[in-house]
């Protein structure tokens, strides 16, 4: 229930269809169509339709092995940095990287 | 025809009935627009009042929005007569309306429009809920001041009805909902956040009144009760009074865990609070639920796996949210009523009968339990320094648990027999492969805490459903050992436990006996360890032999095609250097398989994969020629094939079987890339004789396998316009690409341009040959690659030819982005080549650029942007070359076109992804020394302030191609929007 209040990060908004709204909605504010406002508030329920979709919808998976080169926890977000990764798709496709930075918050507001 | 502006309350009502019902979308946007207009009119504030009188629900609501509307426009510069009388009426609206038992839509829209009034006005409403209380009781005309009431909330709530206060419910719900989004910090809702620590003893006295109450009183009070803590979560840890105010009313809320009409929402409201607020519950509210669970929910929701297995059931979720809660206590104190009441429930969970994703659907929840506990587990006793204290009595009696929860999660794991999946639909599969796969993650960590116990434990449980012949545990077993495989495959001395499993005559000589009736998941299964344990097998090749023979023998049924041919390959990619002495044998099970019906394009593809990876280990590189003859017979054989059925008329099959052919040859090409871990031979430069290093294309034998590989381009002749042909060329050219060293395909790079030029705008796929040519122009430009100028000008003049003959980039943007990107490229190895070509057409593809930047296409955009970064920086005064000379010349007769590009895209017309794109131009624009007139120009031209476009001129100048210039830029893209 309180999902429904919670602050969801705005992590996702940075992703191409979290652009691609974003110009959306911007193109609508200039025409007068809406009001920034609600663009907001559009924006706050794109941030908690994505939480919830990734966390509960997609069933995608894979897994990764790399050399940890950096970590760090701060204001509740780890980040790692992560050498010469290599992933895993669902047993099939592998995929290899040199560098990959994973930025890990938490799904729920822990008290 | 356009919608004329009303000139009634009558019309108005008219319109909004309209925008309510389904109808043309040009006609609603345009009563939309009206509506707009007049919502934020003068007289808003009137049309709001009068329509909240009409009898249809859907007007009433627009009035309440109207005075939303207006209260957030206009509501910061009311005066405080004119706020006030607009409480007055929207106070006099709610009670009017709640009293004639309204709709919820209305009366939720009005308390939201009340708590819109709350946050916006400038002015104090003055203990909002205890007026609305009073507004009730006594009415709304002849309430004064209330503050002066002496009487208290919970006397003046007796006399509500229910749906007075789950309207006021509403309302509460509403003011807790709207304040957690405002910040905290800061003056600006400074004042609201002290006012609603005020409301909390009259919320309390609501929720506590309404939860004793009737009908949906009490589920409306939980959902307003959660609201608050909520918001009070992140507002309140500091103000303990206030917080200990709404932590008073956890008894009342625990009560309706108890009440059955309530039960499931109060199960709800405090799996949410467990879940995220776990500190809002003191000690003696966690053991008030504990005991709760064991006297009643634990021995209720132990009957129901007794009598209805692990089917749902409320209390599930509920016992592992408090479990996560209580974790701490879980693990470290296995004694403690906590423990003791949850442990046994959370097991039992994973016990009741049933399948996962069918009838079973708690054990799938607990696993998020167990994963958190396992984590825990694993952190406490990684972050011990004293090896004895794991030995502690908590510690051993996790471990006992955890294997435990091993045991009972390998039990689940049996894949039903088909008696049972017959029935199952997309649904059920799906959630059984979910909970197998979330088994999988937690195994993986489970392993961290338990080694090889856990490894011994899962071999043993094979070894004995193998001699048994108990296929579906043995499945589970081995699916387990799947799990865990990149875990137990670090540590080489667990090699000792694998053997029992994969020794000569173990697990693969039994499934290798295609006599024996064995589940096809359980063939699969094993097909999937030899992958998996790759590793093992490539440290202990005595294994291998079984392993394979059952590979290829699976391949022949099929529905193991698919796996076999991937585990064939992963087995060969990773032992290839075990493997030489088999090469002969493996062409020769290649050749059969290739006329057995099961023969298919991905099992081909992968399987001569496979064996190309083994030749790949044979040295000198003329022991590879070979077997390498022998894989190209096939594929050349195919390639004939697909023409021969090209001819005949049979294009379908024709295009199949051609592009089967090259991702074939393109899968050799790949596992006969040079591995990335090979070990380096510091001397091997100077032993190893030229001749042989360059083997491919200087002896004969060398070329002639190169000249084959050129040769099955050939099917381009007759399938050039089928994209996925074209595709599968460019897939082989490309494997070449990456190498360091000669090799069979590592091709010349006129094959490359040879294949560019004889592509038009027409050729499908033609980007995936520019995205080649792109990658041959980033191979050749690599410090210790050799600089091929004379075919990077036909790459060059080629692709300008495309480009010019798209005439614009809308025409087609994929290939003017895979165009422009070539452009790109050129700099700066090549950039000579780029100002070799003509003034005119020079001109016209610089001009090509400047259409893509103004385009709406945001990828060439984006090229196009790129490529003018490039070209500015190259004519930078720093450079001293030639290029940058001739650069500049260029940049000086483009320039005020650039500029005024470059304007018209922060002015406005990019979209706001983009600005950082546009940036990145204009930071490299500003060094250059006439960059000051270049942008004034169209600067002015831009409708916004003088001083604005002053300051916006002076910051971006200033700042000298800075990163600050970003910010600056999109300040001034907002300005321009108008956002």
């Amino acid at each position: 229930m309180a999902a429904a209040n919670q602050t969801y990060y705005e992590l996702y908004r940075a992703t191409s269809i979290g652009n691609a709204l974003a110009d959306s909605l911007d193109t609508l504010i200039s025409q007068r169509r809406i009001e920034p406002q609600l663009a907001m508030r559009v924006l706050q329920n794109f941030d908690q339709a994505m939480a919830s979709v990734i966390g509960d919808k997609v069933k995608a998976r894979l897994q990764f092995k790399g050399h940890l080169d950096t970590y760090r926890f701060c204001d509740e977000v780890w980040t790692f940095i992560i050498k010469d990764v290599n992933f895993k798709c669902d047993q099939t496709t592998t995929v290899l990287a040199e560098r990959v930075k994973i930025v890990a918050c938490q799904s729920k507001e822990k008290a | 025809m356009a919608v004329a502006p009303p000139q009634s309350v009558a019309e108005v009502a008219s319109l909004v009935k309209r925008l309510y019902q389904p109808g043309n979308a040009t006609i609603i946007v345009q009563i939309q627009d009206q509506l707009q207009l007049l919502q934020r009119s003068g007289e808003g504030w009137q049309l709001a009042d009068a329509l909240l009188g009409d009898n249809d629900i859907n007007v009433r609501f627009f009035g309440a929005l109207t005075f939303t509307v207006k209260l957030n426009n206009d509501g910061a510069s009311l005066d405080e007569a004119t706020s006030q009388h607009i409480l007055q009426r929207l106070v006099s609206w709610f009670v009017r309306l709640v009293n004639a038992t309204d709709k919820p839509l209305v009366i939720r829209k009005l308390c939201s429009t009340l708590v819109t009034f709350f946050t916006r006005v400038p002015f104090a409403w003055k203990r909002p809920l205890l007026h609305l209380i009073c507004a009730f009781s006594v009415g709304p005309e002849t309430l004064e001041d209330v503050e002066a009431i002496t009487t208290s909330t919970e006397e003046l709530l007796q006399g509500l009805s229910t749906h007075q206060y789950v309207a006021l419910l509403w309302f509460t719900a509403s003011l807790a909902d709207e304040l957690t989004k405002m910040e905290y910090s800061g003056p600006k809702h400074a004042r609201l956040h002290v006012q609603m620590e005020g409301e909390i003893g009259d919320a309390v006295a609501l929720m506590r009144f309404a939860m004793s109450g009737q009908s949906n009183g009490p589920s409306v009070a939980l959902h307003c009760f959660s609201t608050w803590a909520t918001y009070a979560q992140p507002m309140w840890p500091g103000k303990p009074d206030a917080l200990a105010c709404l932590q008073g009313l956890l008894p009342d809320a625990m009560n309706l865990l108890m009440s059955e009409k309530s039960e499931g929402d109060a199960l709800t409201v405090f799996i949410d609070l467990l879940e995220s607020y776990t500190s809002f519950f003191d000690a003696q509210n966690l053991d008030r639920l504990a005991q709760f669970l064991g006297e009643v929910e634990g021995p209720r929701l132990q009957t129901h796996l007794a009598e209805e297995g692990a089917s749902h059931h409320g209390a599930g979720p509920f016992v592992i949210a408090y479990g996560i809660a209580v974790l701490q206590d879980i693990i470290e104190r296995p004694d403690h009523p906590r423990s003791q009441v949850t442990m046994p429930l959370l097991l039992s969970m994973l016990r009741g009968f049933g399948y996962p994703g069918d009838d079973d659907e708690l054990s799938g929840l607990t696993i998020e339990f167990w994963n958190t506990y396992t984590e825990t587990v694993t952190d406490l006793c990684f972050s011990e320094e004293d090896p004895s204290e794991l030995n502690t009595p908590w510690v051993i009696h996790a471990r006992q648990v955890s294997h435990e929860v091993v045991d009972s999660l390998w039990k689940k794991l049996y894949t039903p027999p088909g008696s049972i999946t017959k029935d199952w639909g997309d649904s059920e599969k799906e959630g059984f492969a979910t909970f197998r796969a979330d088994t999988t993650d937690l195994f993986s960590s489970m392993y961290v805490f338990l080694r090889e116990d856990m490894l011994t434990r899962l071999i043993n449980l094979a070894v004995e459903a193998l001699r048994e012949k108990s296929w579906r545990a043995l499945e589970a077993s081995i699916f387990s050992l799947n799990a865990i495989a990149d875990n137990v495959l670090e540590d080489q001395s667990s090699d000792r436990h694998l053997t029992s499993l994969f020794q000569s005559g173990g697990l693969y000589h039994e499934m290798g006996d295609f006599t024996q009736k064995i589940p096809v998941q359980v063939r699969k299964t094993a097909i999937d360890m030899i992958g998996n344990y790759g590793a093992y097998m490539e440290r202990h090749a005595e294994a291998l032999p079984d392993a394979l023979r059952f590979l290829f023998a699976s391949l022949a049924t099929p529905s193991f095609t698919t796996a076999s041919a991937k585990s064939i390959s992963s087995l060969c990619y990773t032992c290839r250097h075990s493997l030489t002495g088999e090469l002969d044998g493996f062409l020769a099970q290649y050749q059969n398989y290739l006329v057995s019906p099961t023969c298919e394009p991905y099992g081909k593809e992968k399987v001569i994969g496979a064996i190309a990876a083994i030749a790949q280990a044979l040295s000198p590189e003329s022991t590879k020629v070979r077997p390498l003859a022998a894989m190209l017979d096939n594929v050349e054989k195919d390639i004939a094939y697909a023409k021969e059925q090209m001819a005949g008329g049979d294009a379908e099959m024709g295009q199949i079987t051609g592009v089967a052919a090259l991702q074939c040859l393109a899968s050799i090409g790949r596992a006969l890339q040079v591995p990335d871990d090979v070990p380096i031979n510091l001397y091997d430069d100077d032993d190893t004789p030229a001749g042989q290093r360059n083997f491919w294309q200087t002896t004969e034998e060398g070329q002639s396998i190169q000249q084959r590989i050129i040769g099955c381009f050939s099917i381009l002749e007759v399938l050039g316009n089928d994209g996925e042909v074209v595709d599968a060329a460019c897939e082989v050219i490309r494997t070449g690409f990456t190498e360091t060293v000669p090799g069979p395909f590592v091709l010349p790079p006129s094959v490359t341009v040879s294949f560019l030029q004889q592509c038009t705008i027409s050729t499908p796929q033609v980007e995936a040959v520019l995205h080649t040519a792109d990658l041959l122009i980033v191979q050749h430009s690599r410090s210790d690659s050799i600089r091929i100028p004379s075919e990077i000008t036909a790459v060059f003049n080629h692709t300008v030819g495309l480009l010019l003959s798209l005439g614009q980039p809308s025409t087609d943007p994929g290939i003017a982005q895979s165009g422009i990107d070539i452009l790109v490229r050129l700099f700066p190895t090549y950039v000579a080549v780029l100002l070799s070509a003509t003034e005119d057409i020079l001109t016209q593809i610089l001009n090509f650029t400047l259409l893509a930047i103004e385009a709406a296409e945001p990828l060439p955009k984006r090229s196009a942007l790129e490529f003018w970064s490039r070209l500015l920086r190259t004519a930078s005064p720093t450079n001293a070359s030639d290029e940058a000379t001739m650069c500049s010349r260029i940049v000086d007769a483009f320039g005020q076109a650039v500029a005024s590009s470059f304007i018209r895209q922060v002015s406005g017309q990019a979209n706001r992804s983009e600005l950082d794109y546009v940036s990145a131009p204009l930071r490299v624009l500003v060094t250059l020394p006439r960059s000051k007139q270049w942008l004034e120009a169209p600067l002015w031209a831009v409708a916004q302030p003088d001083e604005v476009k002053n300051r916006f001129l002076l910051q971006v100048v200033g700042l000298r191609g800075g990163v600050k210039t970003r910010d600056v830029v999109r300040e001034f893209w907002v300005g321009c929007r108008g956002l």
